[in-house]
């Protein structure tokens, strides 16, 4: 027995028309049906469309199972030769942020189309989106009690600030008939706006306040500094306490030497309040 | 020898027949069966997916082994993974299944190609650095020494457009307008390249002594 041997393995074939082609390769001619020098080639082509032997299904069970998860996962191909994971909803974070950003926009442009932002926030809306040609209407009414008068920086209204207040309670020190630790409290509660406790407790001292002497030294310098101008506030502070005051250093002023002089020392005053 | 069983699954009746008893691959076994086995397999039954596997595994290994001896039976396993994850998308009878798959395939088989031809670039250069890695070896396909790989081989010898439009036509059954759709080929220009194929092959038979087995 010969392979591919038949009758017209000497014959040189000739050549073939398109229908001819076609049955051959469609396998519906036999070897000995076929034109003269083409038998060899018929046994050819059914050779290599022969029935499946058992080595070419050996890998069925494996190739199965591995059929059934990936039909329970489509969306995860685990390819033995790419061997890379197809998840087509994983987003990266950046994506993910760009979407959220993309989805916020949206939403805004919607908004802004009905006109339902903020009175202030459709304004700038309207504004912003007419430079891309979109047109949105700006406030209206749909804006509810939300404010409809777009702010600036510059417009921001003077808030009350301590700058006088100074000058409030000095004059308030020098002018009040009260005196001693009724005196003090009034300057200390108007100076705090009423959260003062000066006065509420204890009473004017009748010893002298825990004050040291300045030196001679000292009270030399402030003479000298003032001009002879300390004289004045050290002599008064000195009567008021017994000669122990500091005050009259020369650089106090008339509010707290007064407030120093009625407290017998005590005071804050002049010190809390100093613009 | 005919090997055949009667499979009822969701209320479906059908007779599956093994590719067993088709006489050549070019032979549509499954017939009206294909839809419920379709179905089936589809829902994951074992039996439909088998039937599959049976009926077309031969004709993808030999189109893929014949064009990739090395690597043609990952080709394969490849191929099935990916007919797999796109079953619930396919419509279409048993032949737009087999052109279905054949696509898959040669899909894949272009893939490693281009892979291959990456890592023969990277292998260049890793050899202009001095490191040379093992030669691959190899390997025997299931059709070494046997009449079908005899042929498998004399058709692949062939220029790879005549190889391959013969390839499909007789492993698939496909006729010359659906492996026009699979290669992006007009039908006119894959009767020309299979009428040089056939041309070709006779001739070269003609020329040979014949071998006494």
């Amino acid at each position: 027995m010969t392979f591919w041997s038949d009758m017209d393995s000497e014959m040189h074939p000739l050549p073939l028309d398109t229908d001819t082609a076609d049955r051959l390769l469609a396998g519906s001619v036999a070897p000995e049906d076929a034109p003269p020098g083409y038998g060899r080639l018929v046994r050819l082509l059914e050779a290599a469309s022969a029935e499946a032997s058992s080595e070419e299904l050996a890998r069925g069970p494996e190739t199965v199972a591995a059929m059934k998860a990936a039909l329970r996962s489509p969306v995860h191909r685990d390819s033995a030769s790419s061997r890379r994971s197809f998840m087509p909803f994983a987003l990266s974070r950046p994506r993910l942020t760009a979407a959220v950003v993309a989805a916020a926009f949206a939403a805004s442009v919607g908004m802004a189309s009905a006109g339902s932002l903020p009175g202030a926030a459709q304004d700038v809306a309207s504004e912003m989106l007419a430079k891309v040609g979109i047109t949105v209407p700006g406030a209206n009414d749909n804006a509810g009690t939300h404010p409809d008068v777009r702010g600036n920086s510059t417009s921001v209204p003077s808030a009350p600030t301590d700058a006088g207040k100074g000058a409030e309670i000095s004059e308030l020190a020098t002018t009040t008939e009260l005196t001693g630790v009724e005196k003090g409290a009034a300057v200390s509660t108007a100076a705090s706006g009423g959260k003062s406790q000066a006065g509420q407790h204890g009473s004017a001292s009748a010893t002298a306040a825990p004050v040291e002497t300045p030196n001679s030294g000292g009270t030399g310098t402030a003479d000298t500094a003032s001009g002879g101008k300390s004289a004045t506030g050290t002599a008064t502070a000195n009567a008021a306490s017994g000669g122990k005051s500091a005050a009259g250093s020369g650089n106090a002023s008339n509010g707290q030497e007064t407030a120093d002089t009625a407290s017998g020392g005590r005071s804050s005053t002049g010190q809390s309040h100093r613009p | 020898m005919t090997h055949s069983r009667r499979t009822r699954t969701e209320g479906i009746s059908v007779r599956v027949v093994s590719s067993q008893s088709a006489a050549t691959l070019r032979t549509v076994a499954l017939g009206e069966a294909f839809q419920p086995v379709l179905v089936a397999a589809r829902m994951g039954a074992e039996w439909a997916l088998e039937g599959l596997y049976r009926e077309y595994n031969p004709g993808l290994l030999r189109y893929l082994l014949a064009q990739e001896p090395n690597d043609g039976e990952d080709l394969v396993s490849d191929t099935w993974l990916d007919a797999a994850a796109g079953l619930d998308r396919f419509q279409g009878d048993e032949w737009a299944f087999r052109r279905w798959l054949f696509t898959i395939a040669r899909r894949r088989l272009i893939d490693h190609r281009r892979r291959r031809a990456r890592s023969a670039q990277a292998l260049a250069r890793s050899d202009t650095l001095g490191h040379r890695p093992e030669p691959d070896e190899t390997e025997a396909h299931v059709f070494a020494a046997t009449d079908t790989g005899a042929a498998l081989e004399r058709i692949a010898a062939l220029p790879p457009d005549q190889g391959e439009v013969i390839l499909l036509r007789v492993l698939a059954g496909l006729d010359v307008a659906q492996v026009a759709e699979i290669l992006g080929k007009k039908p006119g220009a894959v009767r020309v390249l299979q009428h040089r194929a056939l041309q070709r092959l006779a001739e070269q038979l003609a020329r040979e002594r014949p071998v006494t087995r």
